[in-house]
């Protein structure tokens, strides 16, 4: 997966929730993302070129923090929830081929921290 | 002070999708995103399909491709509307085609009158899995020569596809392609993809292929 126009859209959403805010815009020291295992986006490389993109942009300074979600299925014909860790998506308890996935695919941006609050905690 | 936000990180690149949708359905042309490594037989089964369709069904292409206009020629000199969107240099030399790239293709072919457009993506089996574009279906292509292993390799694009063609079967007597293993392999990641075995090469399996594309078309428009 292209982890370097993830980071993009990363910081495009971000700065649009900065907008938000009255300006000046706050620097910010923490972004957390949300990465679902299904996405093959690998945590290193989002890691690598978030620190690449980020120095001059509203980003600059912030670290990267990245909530792995698993890939998780519910049975639609006997309701039970379950991980998928070996790439099976059928029913481990009745076999079923109608799983719908939980969780597992998300790609989002959570929550910014700004640093005035970091600061105050050093 | 944390500030939520709660945003798709690819919320962008949707409400553009959605944009294309609404162009596409100005028009009540049927779209189908067509997906796969790079060589499995995409642009030879759209020369098939399209020859297929013709009498019977009005379809475009818009061809995605890193560079160059070869696939794009090649569909032309079939008589249908083609655009071609060129990921480089115009889009960054993108992998996939996002949706941004396909708004900038619409005005190159005219849609009117067109029942149903092919998104020939670009050969790739792990990102285009991920992009809407706003098409009504998406339909992934694997082939012989790629291997039985590849839903357990690209999961993904297997589980997000409408549908599964299986290209290159008249190689099968003269590989070690292992069928029962695929059709296994593709269960275990979406039991409820669909396959469809073919030969764009021979004609093989075409016909339901063509029959599918034409109750998708007649089940979208009667909705």
């Amino acid at each position: 997966m292209h982890e370097l126009s993830i980071c993009q859209g990363i910081v495009e959403v971000a700065a649009a929730a900065l907008r938000g805010v009255p300006p000046p815009p706050p620097p910010v020291a923490r972004v957390t993302v949300r990465i679902g295992r299904l996405t093959a986006v690998v945590p290193d490389s989002l890691r690598y070129h978030f620190d690449l993109l980020t120095p001059g942009t509203l980003l600059n300074g912030a670290t990267l923090v990245i909530e792995e979600i698993p890939i998780r299925g519910r049975c639609a014909d006997c309701a039970a929830r379950f991980e998928i860790d070996t790439l099976t998506f059928t029913c481990p308890r009745c076999d079923s081929g109608l799983v719908e996935l939980t969780s597992g695919r998300e790609l989002q941006v959570i929550s910014l921290e700004t640093r005035e609050e970091m600061a105050g905690g050093n | 002070m944390e500030i939520s936000v709660l945003r798709n990180v690819l919320d962008a690149n949707d409400v553009i999708a959605k944009e294309n949708r609404k162009a596409f359905d100005a028009h009540g042309c049927f779209v189908v995103n067509l997906m796969s490594a790079p060589g499995s037989g995409k642009t030879t089964l759209l020369e098939r399909t399209l020859r297929a369709l013709d009498g019977r069904l009005k379809a475009g292409v818009i061809e995605g491709d890193v560079q160059g206009s070869l696939d794009a020629d090649r569909l032309a000199r079939l008589g249908v509307p083609v655009a071609q969107i060129n990921t480089d240099p115009h889009f960054g030399g993108e992998c996939h085609l996002d949706a941004r790239m396909v708004w900038h293709a619409l005005p190159a072919i005219e849609l009117d009158g067109l029942d149903l457009v092919f998104i020939e993506n670009v050969g790739n089996l792990v990102c285009p899995a991920e992009f809407w574009v706003g098409e009504d279906r998406k339909v992934m292509m694997s082939s012989v020569a790629e291997g039985e292993d590849k839903p357990l390799k690209y999961p993904l694009m297997f589980r997000v596809s409408d549908l599964l063609l299986l290209n290159k079967v008249d190689l099968l007597g003269r590989s070690d392609f292992d069928l029962a293993r695929f059709r296994a392999n593709a269960a275990r990641v979406n039991p409820a993809l669909g396959i469809i075995e073919l030969s764009a090469r021979t004609g093989q399996g075409l016909e339901a292929w063509i029959e599918w594309l034409a109750r998708e078309v007649e089940t979208v428009r009667l909705s």
